[in-house]
């Protein structure tokens, strides 16, 4: 004998359609064992659909928005030049960047920004050939396997000489990010232009905004030109975020 | 859910996607109830609860490029708690915790408040009994009062199955909860039938 299952929850449910219902009426008066079946059924049934609805426990948004920055903090390596990318799409590359030029084939800023409530946010922006395609770029110099960066923690000077020598090994730090806003990411580019008086031959490979020994601090990570035909050299500058002064800097050359 | 609430997550999860945070804000605000709930009914522990909870969240954030509308943001974020959940119990090897001092179910007066509570502690321990997959069943029809076929997308298998699953999980809770034999239900997988059930 086959048991009508798929049709006892309907039944139970009193969903079932005339016909349907027939059929497990017939069924179930010669069938004891589907007969005590939907009793239980019917017992769980009315025991489930009474519980009393659920409270949600007070700070639960919090703790999961707490649990994304974590999450952002602790961003996977993305593996930009061989690995599958998983970063945020962007929807438009930042203005600024538009005077890089696309020939460079990667430009990549990330930006730690605080948002109003003053909590960090991670944001990031790339173009690559075609802005918001994340699809390895073959054939740069600057192509190389993705390394970690945790741009939202406290930079220091060791950490700025982490950052400085990760680039110019040639990798470059890519966080899992979101897109910052055109303004913000103008504002940071404006102060580390004037606190550091860059001369705009510098390429930008990462402008973070994060702290500096506590202080809140925009760092850019940039791609000189050799001087007197000498090996380009990648330089890394911090400036407060509040009067863009120069808190550090440290420069490597490049390897090839 | 309103159609009007539907699209509304479906703007915001594509914005969060996009990188705007305070459009996943809102997707968790909107949303924390019901993930709360479901983990918390899976799980029976308040801590593992907000554990499943926050799980879900943090792997919602994560896909979200993968979210790409073909079923409704809830039906997503809902397959994406229950697997939490899972994730959840297995790591921790074991099932809900017994609930103890349980009193003596079922004669208790439900308009007594103390009964009340009792029953509820009732039904959880009997629902850490049920297996995960059919757990899952009773707690998203049942509990949470999806539609069935709500159900059947949120768990990824055709609606027979989720129909089978349903009576069978419900035949197993009631036995457990008037102390009758247990009803033997076999771990759900893929290639369990849709339809009917054969006597052996």
């Amino acid at each position: 004998m086959t048991h009508p299952d798929d049709l006892l929850a309907g039944y139970v449910d009193g969903d079932l359609g005339e016909r349907e219902r027939a059929k497990v009426d017939a069924h179930i008066a010669t069938c004891e064992r589907c007969r005590a079946d939907v009793r239980s059924a019917r017992v769980a049934r009315d025991r489930l659909t009474s519980a009393p609805p659920v409270e949600t426990p007070g700070g639960l948004a919090e703790e999961i928005s707490d649990a994304i920055r974590h999450e952002k903090r602790e961003a996977p390596v993305v593996e930009v030049f061989g690995g599958t990318p998983t970063p945020r799409k962007s929807s438009k590359p930042a203005a600024w960047l538009g005077a890089i030029g696309v020939a460079a084939a990667i430009v990549i800023a990330a930006f730690v920004l605080k948002d109003v409530n003053g909590s960090p946010s991670v944001a990031t922006d790339r173009a690559a050939g075609n802005a918001g395609v994340s699809a390895p770029v073959a054939g740069s110099a600057e192509t190389s396997n993705g390394v970690v960066l945790q741009p939202s923690h406290d930079y220091d000077e060791a950490g700025i000489e982490r950052l400085a020598a990760t680039a110019a090994s040639g990798k470059v730090p890519v966080p899992q990010t979101s897109l910052a806003s055109e303004d913000e990411a103008a504002t940071a580019n404006r102060c580390l232009m004037k606190g550091a008086q860059l001369r705009g031959d510098e390429r930008p490979i990462e402008l973070i905004q994060a702290t500096f020994d506590g202080k809140p601090a925009d760092l850019g990570v940039y791609r000189l030109p050799g001087s007197n035909g000498g090996p380009e050299r990648i330089a890394v500058w911090v400036v407060s975020s509040r009067d863009c002064s120069v808190l550090s800097f440290t420069q490597h050359l490049l390897q090839n | 859910m309103s159609a009007d609430a539907g699209a509304a997550d479906e703007i915001l999860a594509r914005r969060a996607a996009d990188g705007n945070d305070d459009a996943f804000a809102e997707l968790v605000r909107r949303h924390e109830r019901r993930v709360y709930s479901i983990a918390l009914r899976m799980t029976g522990r308040e801590e593992d609860a907000r554990d499943a909870a926050q799980d879900a969240f943090v792997t919602a954030y994560r896909k979200l490029s993968s979210f790409r509308g073909d079923s409704a943001f809830t039906t997503w974020l809902h397959r994406v708690t229950v697997n939490a959940t899972y994730d959840l119990l297995r790591k921790r090897s074991r099932g809900p915790e017994p609930v103890e001092d349980v009193p003596e179910p079922l004669a208790s007066d439900v308009d007594d408040p103390a009964g009340r509570v009792a029953q509820e502690l009732d039904v959880r321990e009997a629902l850490a009994r049920v297996p995960e997959e059919y757990r899952a069943v009773l707690v998203l029809r049942d509990m949470e009062d999806l539609p069935i076929e709500e159900v059947a997308a949120i768990l990824g298998v055709p609606l027979g199955t989720v129909k089978s699953r349903c009576h069978r999980a419900r035949v197993a809770l009631g036995r457990i909860l008037t102390g009758e034999p247990e009803a033997a239900l076999e771990r759900a997988d893929a290639s369990e039938p849709s339809e009917g059930r054969s006597e052996p």
